[in-house]
């Protein structure tokens, strides 16, 4: 949220009001974010020098003050930037927990994952249905998650597949 | 795809140096090639398979013609064996042989020929007749074994009372021109008195073959280029078949990084094995035709052919042997222009470049201005000189026509629109691709174009033969005879038979005096002689002579004078002439004369022309008590009827009388063959329609392998609803178009050429036989309709749901 | 919670348009259907998913009339599909079904536009007229710029358009897709998918969409899952 709120002012000094409401509009997506969490974040910016106050609106209450990125600020969205994500590994997948323990405990397994399938699809199509009716934007969050999730239900048709040798292996 | 790419990698990658290495790039390519044209699963084996199928037709075909020198030759030689010579005076006796007595009859028995000699034998040491152990004496026949056959089958039926002898042997092949030849050695006795008999040591005649004309020889070479040009063509179709998808597949190669001269040799490669595949399949098809060819007995080739000559010539078998493989590698290299200039074009199926005029057309003018320029020679001169530049001049135009096709289809083409799916189905696919169906077509274009220009030749030559055949039946009955006796039986006989009961019948003869000087005379009652010129109180016993009309400026001889011969081997009869009947053998001054020429009772003028000048016109009662006579009856008859057994019962009723009698149908004659240009042009014919067959299969091959390419479109097609009959409505489109297109130029050109031939060439009126151009144009049209119905399975197959399963 | 094997009846929807009973289907040895049963109702999108080698594409040509099953029954509107003559199937597919298949569809020589006024012309349209409709539906799937070329001058996604554009011209009731895509890559998949799927709903045309593909299938209402010749489906409470 910091670097998110910095990466905002990079384009040049905000109110605190202004930085929430671009906010919302570009991230915020169906939850707004309280304007608290705005001014808390931002305090804690202004404390680590990463931001400074450029000014205050005359007659303005205290949610007037308008704040600036500073040169270490710059830095530190550089660095976020082109520093990359740790791919996530779900190891420790619960579809993968369920899936054994039907099969140790003589359910059909198959049903686990053909509910979970048509869930994911039931997922899935609802993205694609919000993409097909949104803007740019909203079609590349979406298929950001609609990939996310086909990767899921490959898994779930690839494990469909090996039920078979996956029983044997968990039986022996 | 990727096969193909790991496989080329091999050959395309490798870039070594030196001669060593050049020839091992070299090998690879070609090896290459040939691993594409087996190597691709079913395939390519279809598709070499046709490959082999198309070439080895042709190549039969030219292995066929090849061995037409060698097989005239032998009929000929064999014919020349057994012919024997008739001349005047009796051969020189070959000491140890025994002499004998030979007459040649030529009858016939339902329109099919019928030959062969009366012999007399003077003694046990008879000569050789080829073929025959032992000629037959009295009361025996020695036979070929067709008319055997035919004697036993039921057809035979009414030839059976002519060889009523005892069958003493059959014929051997050495004996006959053909396997189903009627020939025939009947005995006989009494042939001393036999006019026309010759006294023969041997058989054999060292007679040279009859002189080709010029205008048959035009003939001859305008035929054989008809239909060789279309065999050629036909063999570069279908070394070419498959050509887009071949195309795709080396364009790909070239995609890869194959240079242009990789892709030509890779593609040598492939057409090569095909072309040697087909040369072996050729050979193969060509054995089994030799084979069966003596079963065939279309009156057309008279007699049939035997087995054993069908010979081909060496020297033109190893052309054929060096040349397919080289036309087909030659055909397919020069056809990549555009896959080595435009890979991606041609893999991605766009549209190609406009077809160019130009050089198409110099064979046109170099055609053209060879037969204009030399053709005038060649009418008058009669020596070899001159043949090639009309030849050149033929052949080029002919291949003219087959190179313009092209062209011409492929801008029809393009000139065409709209009209219904299956119409712009066909439309479209022809402006994508009409090279293949234009080069087969041209196949059969040239095969229109000489047919079509041969008729025009042929025209003047039978002209007169049409006058004839379109009146009604004439039958030409006649008897050689020694008695007058005889010719009253001849007579009666005829008359017996129904359709003939008032035949008129004449008897004649030939007079020779001491000198050899000779005179006709006719012998009948006063009212039958009466027909030549009125004969005034005449009476049996009476003896007229008749003088012939006088004409002017026939330079025949007799335009002197009041009739009088100005030909001095023409006899005046004058009374107390001793004279001898010619056509009985052994005719000398010292044998005793036969007849002494009684008193000429008048000097009459006949109303006909004659070349000897006059007729001895003589009433029975003139010659009683001449015991030596030989006399010559005919009757001329026109029947109404056109059942063409008629004449064979004149021939039975006439039987009894011997060998003597003799009995012609005029229009019946179905394979007489007194002329050359009858034979010519059934061979020419047989030729064509080979040709076109050929073509016609090839059309249909490479219709095939279009379905096959386009499978998964039919497939499609299909299933969104598209009826079959649009489907096969389409098809017989797309064959049509190029059909139609080749048969309109085809008669463009041969009429052409025809009249550039017979205007130049030779001087003869320009005639078209637009019946038979119509019966041509219509077979190029129904061999269309025809192969579109053998595509039509393969099309349902190939449409069906196979075709939507993944390639 | 679950209901496997045939989906419960929702008697709101009506009777289905095109509906299949146990069909199966085999070729030689190989069963490639084995009791299959689906419906679709009238404008709804239905995906057929599965492995490859599941029998989709077979089920898809049975239910299409393509090929007639060994045992079963097809039932469009109500009417036994595999009892009609060719004629009349072939018309039905002509005027009542479209198609879309993965890939080589469309006839090599015919430009564009051609290909997609084909279908009317075959119905007896005339051709000025055809071609109008044509042009306006490559216009509404964005292709109109290739209506002129061939089929093999356009790219992969211009040609699955120029397909889709056909499968929608004589305005069908069911569209068959065989893995439209498949051949494509993910944004023209992607397009092809909305541009299909828009246009099934604009005239309230059923699809019957067979794809191995999650996200493909996710342009569905409802999908059925092709296993072993089997056909399943699940229904999840809300
Ligand atoms: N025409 C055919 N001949 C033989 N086997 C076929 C034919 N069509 C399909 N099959 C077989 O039937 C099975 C199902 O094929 P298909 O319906 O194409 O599967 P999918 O479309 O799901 O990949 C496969 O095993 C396939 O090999
Ligand atoms: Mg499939």
């Amino acid at each position: 949220m910091g670097l998110t709120l910095l990466g905002l002012l990079e384009n040049g000094p905000r109110h605190g009001y202004d930085l929430k409401k671009a906010y919302d509009e570009r991230f915020g997506h169906d939850r707004p974010v309280h304007y608290g969490q705005v001014y808390s974040t931002l305090s804690r910016l202004l404390r680590d020098g990463l931001v400074e106050v450029n000014g205050v609106e005359a007659g303005g209450g205290p949610d007037r003050k308008r704040y600036a990125i500073t040169s270490s600020g710059v830095t530190d969205v550089h660095g976020w930037l082109t520093t990359p994500e740790k791919p996530e590994l779900y190891l420790q997948n619960t579809l993968y927990t369920k899936v054994v323990l039907a099969l140790l405990s003589g359910r059909v397994a198959a049903e686990v994952l053909d509910i979970q399938r048509a869930a994911h699809l039931r997922a899935m199509r609802e993205l694609t249905q919000r993409k097909t009716n949104g803007d740019l934007a909203d079609q590349l969050i979406c298929d950001h998650a609609l990939f996310h999730l086909e990767a899921d239900l490959r898994w779930l048709q690839l494990t469909a597949a090996r039920l078979d040798q996956l029983a044997k292996e968990i039986s022996s | 795809m990727t096969s193909l790419n790991d496989r080329s990698r091999g050959t395309v990658g490798s870039r070594g140096r030196g001669p060593g290495a050049a020839l091992a790039r070299w090998v690879g390519d070609l090896v290459l090639g040939v691993r594409l044209a087996v190597g691709g699963g079913r395939t390519s084996w279809v598709r070499l398979a046709l490959t082999a199928v198309g070439v080895g037709l042709g190549v039969m075909v030219l292995l066929a013609a090849t061995s037409v020198p060698h097989m005239l030759a032998g009929r000929a030689d064999r014919g020349n064996a057994r012919a024997v010579h008739f001349a005047d005076e009796p051969s020189s006796p070959v000491p140890g042989v025994d002499a004998a007595l030979v007459t040649q009859r030529n009858d016939e028995f339902l329109g099919r020929g019928l030959q062969g000699y009366l012999v007399e034998l003077t003694g046990p040491a008879a000569p050789h007749a080829p073929g025959v152990s032992r000629l037959p004496g009295p009361g025996e026949a020695v036979l070929s074994p067709a008319l055997v056959d035919l004697l036993k089958s039921s057809d035979g039926e009414l030839l059976r009372p002519r060889f009523s002898q005892r069958i003493v042997g059959t014929i051997g092949p050495e004996g006959l021109t053909g396997p189903n030849e009627l020939f025939f050695y009947v005995g006989a006795d009494g042939m001393r008195s036999l006019p026309g008999a010759a006294r023969i040591s041997s058989f054999g005649s060292g007679q040279q073959s009859s002189q080709i004309s010029g205008l048959e020889l035009l003939l001859i070479i305008l035929g054989a280029a008809t239909f060789l040009i279309p065999v050629v063509v036909f063999v570069a179709t279908s070394t070419r078949l498959a050509a887009s998808a071949r195309d795709r597949r080396l364009a790909a190669l070239r995609l890869v990084g194959a240079d242009g001269k990789q892709v030509r040799r890779i593609a040598a490669g492939e057409s090569f094995v095909g072309a040697i595949v087909g040369l072996v399949v050729g050979a193969v098809m060509f054995l089994i035709a030799k084979a069966l060819v003596p079963l065939i007995s279309v009156s057309a080739l008279r007699g049939g052919i035997f087995s054993a000559d069908i010979r081909p010539e060496w020297g033109l078998v190893g052309l054929i042997i060096v040349g397919v493989p080289l036309l087909s590698v030659g055909v397919a290299v020069l056809s990549l222009r555009r896959t080595i200039i435009e890979p991606l074009g041609v893999v991605r199926r766009a549209k190609s470049a406009r077809r160019k005029l130009w050089w198409r057309l110099l064979p046109v003018v170099a055609g053209v201005g060879l037969l204009a320029t030399q053709g005038s020679k060649f009418a008058n001169s009669s020596s070899g000189a001159s043949e090639t530049p009309v030849i050149a001049g033929i052949v080029l135009l002919l291949i003219a026509v087959a190179v313009v096709l092209p062209w011409v289809v492929e801008r029809v083409v393009w000139s065409l629109r709209g009209g219904s799916p299956a119409w712009q189905l066909a439309v479209r696919r022809l402006q994508l691709d009409s090279g293949t169906s234009a080069r087969v077509v041209g196949g059969v274009a040239v095969v229109l174009t000489g047919a079509i220009a041969l008729q025009a030749l042929f025209l003047p030559a039978q002209a007169d033969a049409d006058a004839r055949d379109s009146g009604p039946v004439e039958i030409r009955a006649t008897m050689n005879g020694t008695s007058l006796a005889e010719m009253d039986k001849f007579a009666a006989a005829l008359h017996g038979v129904p359709g003939f009961a008032g035949a008129k019948v004449s008897v004649a003869g030939t007079i020779l005096d001491a000198e050899q000087k000779y005179a006709s005379i006719e012998i009948g009652s006063c009212a039958e002689l009466a027909a030549h010129a009125p004969l005034p109180g005449c009476v049996d016993g009476d003896v007229f002579y008749g003088k012939a009309k006088v004409t002017r400026g026939n330079g025949q001889g007799q335009d002197h004078g009041q009739g009088e011969p100005k030909n001095n081997h023409v006899l005046v009869p004058t009374a107390g002439q001793p004279v001898w009947f010619s056509g009985i053998k052994d005719v000398k001054a010292s044998t005793p004369p036969h007849w002494t020429i009684p008193a000429v009772k008048g000097t009459v003028q006949l109303s006909e022309q004659r070349s000897d000048g006059g007729l001895l016109l003589v009433t029975p009662a003139a010659l009683a008590g001449v015991r030596t006579i030989s006399v010559f009856a005919a009757s001329n008859v026109k029947l109404q009827t056109s059942d063409p057994r008629t004449v064979e019962y004149a021939r039975n009723a006439l039987f009894p009388l011997g060998w003597n009698a003799n009995v012609m149908a005029f229009n019946l004659v179905a394979d007489g063959g007194n002329s050359e240009y009858l034979l010519i042009k059934r061979v020419l014919n047989i030729g064509s329609v080979i040709t076109l067959l050929l073509a016609a299969a090839s059309l249909m091959v490479v219709a095939l392998e279009q379905i096959r390419e386009r499978r998964r479109a039919l497939a499609v097609l299909v299933a969104n609803g598209t009826q079959r009959v649009v489907l096969a409505r389409s098809l017989l489109w797309q064959m049509a178009i190029p059909i139609v297109l080749a048969v309109a130029i085809a008669v463009g050109a041969g009429l052409g050429l025809a009249a550039l031939l017979l205007a130049v060439v030779s001087d003869h009126p320009v005639l078209f036989d637009w019946p038979t151009i119509g019966i041509f144009s219509g077979a190029g049209l129904v061999a269309v309709l025809g192969v579109t119905v053998l595509t039509l399975p393969s099309l349902w197959r190939a449409a069906s749901v196979e075709g939507l399963r993944g390639e | 919670m679950t209901a496997r094997e045939h989906p419960t009846e929702q008697a709101a929807d009506g009777p289905p348009l095109l509906e299949a009973q146990e069909l199966r289907k085999s070729f030689g040895a190989t069963p490639a259907l084995d009791g299959a049963s689906l419906r679709v109702r009238a404008g709804e999108v239905l995906a057929v998913m599965g492995p490859s080698g599941s029998g989709k594409s077979t089920l898809l040509h049975c239910l299409a009339g393509i090929m007639p099953p060994d045992s079963g029954r097809v039932l469009y509107q109500g009417a036994e599909l595999s009892a009609l003559p060719d004629g009349p199937r072939s018309e039905l597919r002509r005027t009542e079904f479209g198609f879309v298949f993965q890939f080589g569809q469309l006839v090599p020589e015919l430009t564009c536009l051609e290909n997609v006024a084909l279908p009317l012309r075959l119905g007896g349209m005339k051709r000025k007229e055809a071609e109008r409709s044509a042009t306006e539906w490559l216009e509404r799937l964005e292709v109109a710029d290739v209506a002129g070329k061939r089929p093999g001058e356009a790219s992969g996604g211009q040609g699955q358009r120029v397909a889709v554009a056909r499968a929608m011209v004589t305005t069908p009731k069911v569209i068959f897709a065989d893995e439209p895509t498949g051949a494509l890559d993910t944004l023209n998949g992607e397009r092809v998918m909305q541009l299909l799927v828009g246009a099934a709903k604009d005239t309230n045309a059923a699809v019957v969409l067979v794809t191995h593909e999650p996200r493909v299938a996710a342009y569905s209402d409802r999908e059925v899952v092709v296993r072993d010749g089997k056909s399943l489906e699940v229904e999840l409470s809300r």
